[in-house]
């Protein structure tokens, strides 16, 4: 047992056009060993469905039960805040995860290679500096499963291949929750995987199956 | 397994492996066990967002957290010169600055305090993305922070009223027992209206205006420029209904030797500042539970 979502509803509420529901009943288990896919159309509740995984938002109804560490969606760097330096907001995360400072500052400042930037306030970082401290920083403080919306990698192509590769050397510890519109994506990193069309989620053993029944349901 | 309970996740920590199996029953060695590991985490965020705000409170500033203290203490010094240069006569036997600063020190913090937590969980939405940190720990933290300034800055007045107008520290510690209880007291009371702003300011937006509105008169209302003591007893009884007129009171009555009020209640305050705690804390349970947060990203 890994993750496990039972009777897990999102419900959003909007002024305008008033409540919508993006996610129903939706019941899984993230079994750790397993690299999971989650395929599905733009607006299916995908990024809901991995917010909530990730523990970034709670659901309306029904309970998330985790027994590992779940990274924050790779690359994600909302969360910074832009008047403090990179450094600083890479000692809050150690901080609240109870990571060692020194041991993720120098993974960090050798991962990311922004240089002396790191000292800089966060807001004159271009938004690729940001999401490769973000997803420096997510590798430095060494998560059992990681939240990834989309993207594999971030930044620029050479960037792009270091975080393959960084991701290579973890498969051993670290298992991966991605979403995708692309089942070739998910081909690629998962041995299982869930489809989710106009908020449900059904899960398959294998993505070959997912993939067959994700074409069904959006042709 | 760890479940949500607390609504917080007990093993957050990326480096330790989880241990807990099975839902704790109440009060049982398991869920003691948990408590534990919510409070240590608890406390991990909260010192992490006390420097994250110490930094960020005046985030353009050079000298940061310098200010927090420098901006307070110069409004302070301001009104106190300004109220004795009127040659005000103090109505507690105390010099004037004595009087003044005893009613300005709990007002300040109470005032900025409740703003604080007004804005604590908008300014904070991308913080609160990461599953252990929690809209009351914002509201603490901030809380917390604004009582240490408080402080910093009530002991460099102290120290300056003695070098530069000869005003004996003693004035401020009349009964040094009281001294600490009216001090809790003037926490404790902030600290209920805080979680109940932290709140409404979440339920209803335009809770931040009402509170600047009502934030102005109920400064000239509770006690900075008389005791209710003084008041003719119509007026005082009018009066009696802001808690925030009694904590003064009470606050004065403790520190200055020369006072003690006998128009103030503790009970009443207090009792104020439990129900308001309680529903600050109420409606962060049901908005958490329901998770109908505010979202980023």
């Amino acid at each position: 047992m890994t993750i496990e979502l039972r009777n897990v509803f999102k419900t959003y509420r909007s002024q305008r056009s008033g409540r919508k529901t993006v996610l129903h009943d939706i019941n899984a288990v993230f079994e750790r060993g397993h690299s999971y896919g989650i395929l599905g159309v733009n607006g299916a509740g995908k990024s809901t469905l991995l917010r909530i995984l990730s523990g970034a938002e709670r659901p309306t109804l029904g309970e998330v039960r985790k027994d590992v560490s779940v990274s924050w969606r790779l690359g994600f760097s909302s969360s910074f805040n832009s008047s403090l330096t990179g450094m600083e907001n890479l000692r809050f995360v150690c901080r609240i995860y109870n990571a060692d400072i020194e041991e993720v500052s120098d993974f960090v400042e050798d991962f990311a290679e922004i240089g002396s930037a790191i000292h800089e306030p966060v807001k004159n970082y271009s938004s690729g500096m940001r999401s490769r401290l973000a997803f420096a920083l997510s590798m430095a403080i060494r998560f059992q499963v990681y939240v990834i919306d989309e993207s594999l990698a971030v930044g620029d192509f050479k960037f792009q291949e270091k975080c393959k590769a960084e991701f290579a050397k973890r498969r051993e510890e670290a298992d991966i929750l991605l979403t995708s519109h692309m089942p070739n994506t998910i081909k690629e990193y998962c041995d299982r995987a869930g489809v989710v069309h106009k908020g449900r989620l059904e899960m398959f053993d294998s993505v070959e199956e997912a993939t067959e029944h994700y074409e069904r349901v959006t042709q | 397994m760890a479940s949500a309970k607390w609504g917080r996740q007990p093993d957050i920590m990326a480096k330790q492996l989880p241990t807990r199996t099975g839902d704790a029953l109440p009060f049982s060695r398991d869920w003691f066990a948990d408590l534990r590991q919510c409070l240590i985490v608890m406390g991990r965020v909260i010192f992490a967002v006390i420097i994250r705000e110490s930094r960020t409170r005046y985030g353009n500033s050079k000298i940061g957290y310098a200010w927090a203290i420098v901006d307070p203490l110069v409004t302070t010094a301001v009104f106190v010169t300004v109220f004795a240069m009127l040659g005000r006569q103090s109505p507690v036997g105390s010099p004037i600055t004595v009087f003044f600063l005893t009613g300005i020190i709990p007002l300040f913090f109470w005032r900025g305090s409740v703003s604080q937590a007004a804005n604590a969980v908008s300014a904070s939405l991308g913080l609160l993305s990461y599953p252990q940190v929690m809209p009351a720990d914002i509201v603490l933290a901030r809380l917390l922070l604004e009582a240490g300034t408080t402080i910093i800055v009530f002991l460099l007045f102290i120290t300056g009223l003695y070098i530069v107008l000869g005003v004996s520290p003693s004035w401020f510690f009349g009964d040094p027992p009281q001294v600490l209880f009216a001090t809790f007291g003037v926490v404790y009371f902030t600290a209920g209206c805080s979680f109940l702003s932290s709140s409404l300011a979440r339920v209803l937006p335009i809770w931040k205006n009402i509170w600047s509105y009502m934030s102005r008169p109920i400064w000239l209302l509770s006690g900075l420029f008389f005791t209710l003591e003084q008041l003719p007893h119509g007026l005082r009884s009018y009066m009696a209904y802001n808690p925030v007129a009694h904590v003064v009171e009470w606050f004065r009555s403790a520190t200055i030797p020369t006072f003690e009020s006998s128009a103030y209640s503790i009970v009443y305050p207090m009792a104020f500042a439990t129900i308001a705690l309680i529903i600050g804390l109420v409606i962060d349970r049901m908005l958490l539970l329901t998770g109908d947060e505010e979202i980023v990203g």
